[in-house]
C-alpha cells in the first residue's frame, strides 16, 4: 500500500502542478494576444 | 452430422450468457441511446467472439487482426484523440482558465479507486488500469489498460463507456447529496471576454510542449488531442478538421468498438474480477463527481463572490454530457440560471486533466520497473 501511495500522491501533485502551469500559460497568452489586430 | 453440430457441442453456459450480455448492450444502444456508437459494436463483437470455433477471432480472425493492429499498438485510442481534439472548443476554458483546477480535482476518482483496487488484491498495474476508469474517458482507459493489464481491457472498456453514458443518472444524486438548494441556485458571471485566434492556435502547441515535459508518457495522448485541436483552430484545414470530426471519428469508433467486444470471450470475461471492475468503475465516477464538487465548495470558502459548486462536477471529462447535466440541474433550481459556458470550461479541462493524470501515472508506474 505504501508503494501505491508513493505513486498516487506524486501523480496527484504533478497533475495539479501541470494545471497550474497551463493556467499560467493561458493567462500569459490571453494577456499578450488579446486580439488579432 | 457430428461435424455440423460441433459448435453446439462446444457451446457453453458462459457463451450463452455472453450472447445475452451482448444483446443487453445492443438493446441499451438502440432503445436507450446509451453511447450507441460504442455499445452496439461492443455488444455485437461479444456475440461474434463467443460462437465456438468463430472465424472472427483466432490467429487469422479479422477481429484479432484488428486487435493486434489497433489496440495492441495503441493506434485506435490515439486516432480517436485526434478526432476528439478536432471536436473540442477550448474557448470556454481559455476564457476562464481557473476551470482547469476543477479538471484536476475531478480526477479524484482515479486515485481513490486505484487505492480501493489495491486493497481488494489487484496488482499495482491492474489497480491503476481500473482507477483510470475514473478518467471518464474511454480512449484513455483503453490506452492504459492495454499498457498495464491487457487481460482486463474488455471489462474496463465496458465499464468506462457504460458509466459515461450513465452520467445523467450517476451525477445528479451525488451533487444533490453534497450541495444545498441555495448553492445550486448560485448564478455566475456571463460577461466572458472573447479569445483571439492567435491564442486558440498557440494553446494546443504550448500545452503539448508543457504536458510532454511534465509527463513524457502522456505525449501520445496529449499530442494527438492537441494536434486535432490545432487542425480545428488553424483556419486553413477546414476539410481535414471535418474529416477528423466525422470520417476518422466514425470509422475508428466502429472498429474500436467491435474489436473491444471481441475480447469479451466468456472464459476470460466471466470472472469475479469483471464484476469487481464494474463496481469499482461506478465508484470511480461517484468519487470524481464528489471530488469536483467538494473542491468547488472548498474554493468558495475563500472567494468573495461564490461559484456554483455544481461546476466542479463538470470537471470529469465526459464531454459534453456532464456540462449539459450541470446546466439542466442549475435551470431546474433557478430557471434563469445559465452556467453552461462555465460547466463546458470545466468539462474540457477534465479532458486535459484526465490525460495528464494518466500520463503521470503511466510514467511513475513504468519507472518502478514492476
Amino acid at each position: 500500500m505504501l508503494q501505491t501511495l508513493g505513486v498516487l500522491l506524486p501523480s496527484l501533485g504533478m497533475t495539479f502542478l501541470g494545471m497550474v502551469i497551463i493556467y499560467t500559460l493561458i493567462k500569459l497568452l490571453v494577456k499578450y494576444f488579446p486580439d488579432d489586430k | 452430422m457430428e461435424i455440423l453440430l460441433g459448435s453446439f457441442k462446444d457451446f457453453t453456459f458462459g457463451n450463452a450468457f455472453m450472447f445475452f450480455l451482448g444483446g443487453i448492450l445492443i438493446y441499451l444502444a438502440i432503445k436507450k441511446d446509451y453511447e450507441p456508437m460504442l455499445l452496439l459494436p461492443i455488444g455485437f463483437g461479444a456475440i461474434l467472439a463467443n460462437i465456438p470455433f468463430s472465424s472472427a477471432i483466432g490467429e487469422n480472425g479479422f477481429l484479432t487482426i484488428l486487435y493486434n493492429a489497433g489496440i495492441a499498438t495503441e493506434l485506435f485510442p490515439v486516432l480517436i484523440f485526434i478526432a476528439i481534439g478536432a471536436m473540442i472548443d477550448f474557448g470556454p476554458l481559455l476564457q476562464q482558465p481557473f476551470m482547469l483546477f476543477f479538471g484536476a480535482a475531478a480526477q479524484l476518482g482515479i486515485f481513490v479507486t486505484t487505492l480501493l483496487a489495491r486493497g481488494l488484491g489487484f496488482s499495482l498495474k491492474e489497480a491503476v488500469s481500473i482507477g483510470i476508469i475514473g478518467a471518464a474517458d474511454g480512449p484513455t482507459s483503453i490506452y492504459v489498460a492495454n499498457l498495464f493489464a491487457g487481460e482486463l481491457i474488455g471489462p474496463i472498456t465496458v465499464a468506462a463507456y457504460s458509466y459515461m453514458s450513465l452520467v445523467p443518472l450517476i451525477q445528479p444524486p451525488v451533487i444533490k447529496a453534497l450541495t444545498t438548494t441555495e448553492e445550486r441556485k448560485i448564478s455566475m458571471d456571463l460577461n466572458l471576454q472573447p479569445v483571439s485566434k492567435t491564442t486558440r492556435i498557440l494553446f494546443p502547441i504550448i500545452v503539448t510542449m508543457v504536458a510532454g515535459l511534465i509527463a513524457p508518457m502522456s505525449v501520445a495522448l496529449v499530442g494527438s488531442l492537441m494536434f486535432g485541436n490545432l487542425v480545428r483552430e488553424c483556419g486553413v484545414l477546414e476539410k481535414l478538421s471535418q474529416a477528423a470530426q466525422n470520417e476518422l471519428s466514425n470509422l475508428v469508433t466502429l472498429l474500436l468498438g467491435i474489436t473491444i467486444g471481441s475480447t469479451m470471450v466468456a472464459e476470460n470475461f466471466l470472472t469475479w474480477k469483471t464484476f469487481l471492475i464494474l463496481a469499482m468503475g461506478l465508484f470511480a465516477f461517484i468519487m470524481d463527481t464528489a471530488g469536483g464538487v467538494l473542491f468547488a465548495k472548498l474554493i468558495n470558502l475563500f472567494l468573495p463572490r461564490k461559484i456554483n459548486p455544481m461546476i466542479g462536477a463538470a470537471g470529469i471529462s465526459a464531454f459534453p454530457m456532464s456540462a449539459r447535466v450541470i446546466q439542466k440541474m442549475a435551470q431546474k433550481e433557478n430557471p434563469g440560471n445559465f452556467i453552461l459556458m462555465q460547466a463546458a470550461g470545466a468539462n474540457v479541462a477534465g479532458q486535459i486533466g484526465s490525460i495528464l493524470a494518466a500520463g503521470v501515472l503511466i510514467y511513475l508506474v513504468s519507472a518502478l520497473g514492476i
